[in-house]
C-alpha cells in the first residue's frame, strides 16, 4: 500500500506540473502540437521503462536494494529539504498559474515564428519528458526493490488519470492542488524507503520488518514539522 | 537538440543533487555505514540504525544553512 501511495503522490505532483505546460501549449497554440509533443515524450518514457525495468531484474537483490536505497535517500532528502524550505517561506511556492502565464507568454511571442508549431510541440515534449523521467524513477525505485513495479505503475497511472480527469473538468491550471504538502509527504516517504532499503541491502533485519517504515515515517514527519518551525524562526538568515 | 539533451542531463542530475553538500554528506554517511559493516564487522542493524539520525543531522544542517530566495 505504501508503495502505491508513494508512486501515486510523487507522480501526481509531477503530472500536475507537466499538465500545466501542455495545457498552455494546447490553449495558446493548438492541441495538435501539444498532443504530438506529449505522445512523443510518452513513447520515449515507455522505451526507458522497457529498457531499464528488466535490467534491474539482473542485479542481485541485496545490491539492488542498496543501490535503489541510496538513490531514494538522495532523491527523498532533496524533495524533503525543498518542501521544508518552501513551507518555511525560504523558497517561493511552485505556482501553477505563474508557470502557465510564463509558458503562454513565451508561446505568444513565438506565434509569428514560422516554426511556431514546432516550438510549441518541443515545449510540450520537454515538459512531459522532464517531469516524466521523475515519475519513471519513482515507479522503478519504489517498485523494483519490493518486487512491486506493477503496483507502483498502477499508482502512477492512477495519478495521470486523476490529473487528466480534473484537468478536463476545469480546463485550466490546477492551482488548488496543495503541491508543497504533497511534496513534503512524498519526500518523507521516499526518504523512509531509502533508509529502509539501505538497511536491507546491508543485511539488517529491521525489528518489525516492514513496520519499521511507520517508525521512519513518524520520525521524519516530526523532524520536518520541527525543522519548518525552527527555520521560520531564523527569519530569512542562513546560518 | 543539444540544448534539449543538456537540459535532460541537468534535470537527471537535479533529481538527486540540489544542495551538493547534502548529497555528498549523505553518500559519505552511507559509505561509512557500509565500511563499518563490511570491514569492521559492525552488525548491519546498528550501522543502518545509526544512518537514520545521521541523515536527519545532515538534512537539518542543510536546511539551516539555506538562504532565502525571492
Amino acid at each position: 500500500m505504501s508503495t502505491i501511495t508513494a508512486a501515486f503522490l510523487g507522480s501526481f505532483v509531477e503530472v500536475v506540473e507537466a499538465f500545466t505546460i501542455v495545457l498552455a501549449v494546447g490553449i495558446t497554440r493548438s492541441w495538435r502540437p501539444a498532443l504530438q509533443g506529449t505522445a512523443l515524450a510518452l513513447a520515449i518514457l515507455v522505451v526507458l521503462v522497457l529498457v531499464f525495468g528488466p535490467l534491474f531484474a539482473l542485479i542481485p537483490l541485496h545490491l539492488m536494494q542498496f543501490g535503489v536505497g541510496v538513490l531514494l535517500l538522495l532523491f527523498g532528502m532533496r524533495w524533503l529539504r525543498k518542501a521544508i524550505l518552501r513551507a518555511a517561506g525560504f523558497i517561493p511556492l511552485h505556482d501553477e498559474a505563474k508557470a502557465f502565464a510564463h509558458e503562454t507568454d513565451v508561446l505568444q511571442r513565438q506565434r509569428l515564428d514560422k516554426r511556431a508549431d514546432h516550438l510549441a510541440m518541443i515545449a510540450a515534449f520537454k515538459a512531459v519528458l522532464l517531469e516524466g523521467v521523475e515519475v519513471v524513477f519513482i515507479v522503478i525505485a519504489v517498485g523494483t526493490a519490493h518486487g512491486m513495479t506493477a503496483y507502483a505503475g498502477l499508482g502512477a497511472l492512477a495519478a495521470v488519470a486523476l490529473v487528466l480527469a480534473i484537468g478536463a473538468l476545469v480546463h485550466k491550471p490546477l492551482t488548488q492542488i496543495p503541491e508543497n504538502a504533497l511534496k513534503l509527504a512524498v519526500g518523507i516517504m521516499l526518504t523512509a524507503f531509502g533508509l529502509f532499503w539501505i538497511g536491507e541491502g546491508l543485511g539488517a533485519d529491521w525489528p518489525g520488518e516492514d513496520l519499521i517504515l511507520c517508525v521512519f515515517l513518524a520520525l521524519l514527519a516530526g523532524f520536518s514539522a520541527f525543522a519548518i518551525k525552527a527555520k521560520r524562526q531564523t527569519g530569512g538568515q542562513g546560518r | 537538440m543539444r540544448n534539449l539533451l543538456e537540459q535532460i542531463w541537468h534535470q537527471g542530475m537535479k533529481l538527486f543533487v540540489d544542495d551538493g553538500a547534502l548529497a555528498f554528506q549523505a553518500v559519505l554517511g552511507v559509505a561509512l555505514a557500509t565500511a563499518a559493516v563490511t570491514l569492521l564487522g559492525v552488525p548491519a542493524l546498528w550501522a543502518a540504525g545509526l544512518l537514520v539520525p545521521t541523515c536527519l543531522i545532515i538534512l537539518w544542517a542543510s536546511v539551516m544553512r539555506a538562504k532565502k530566495k525571492s
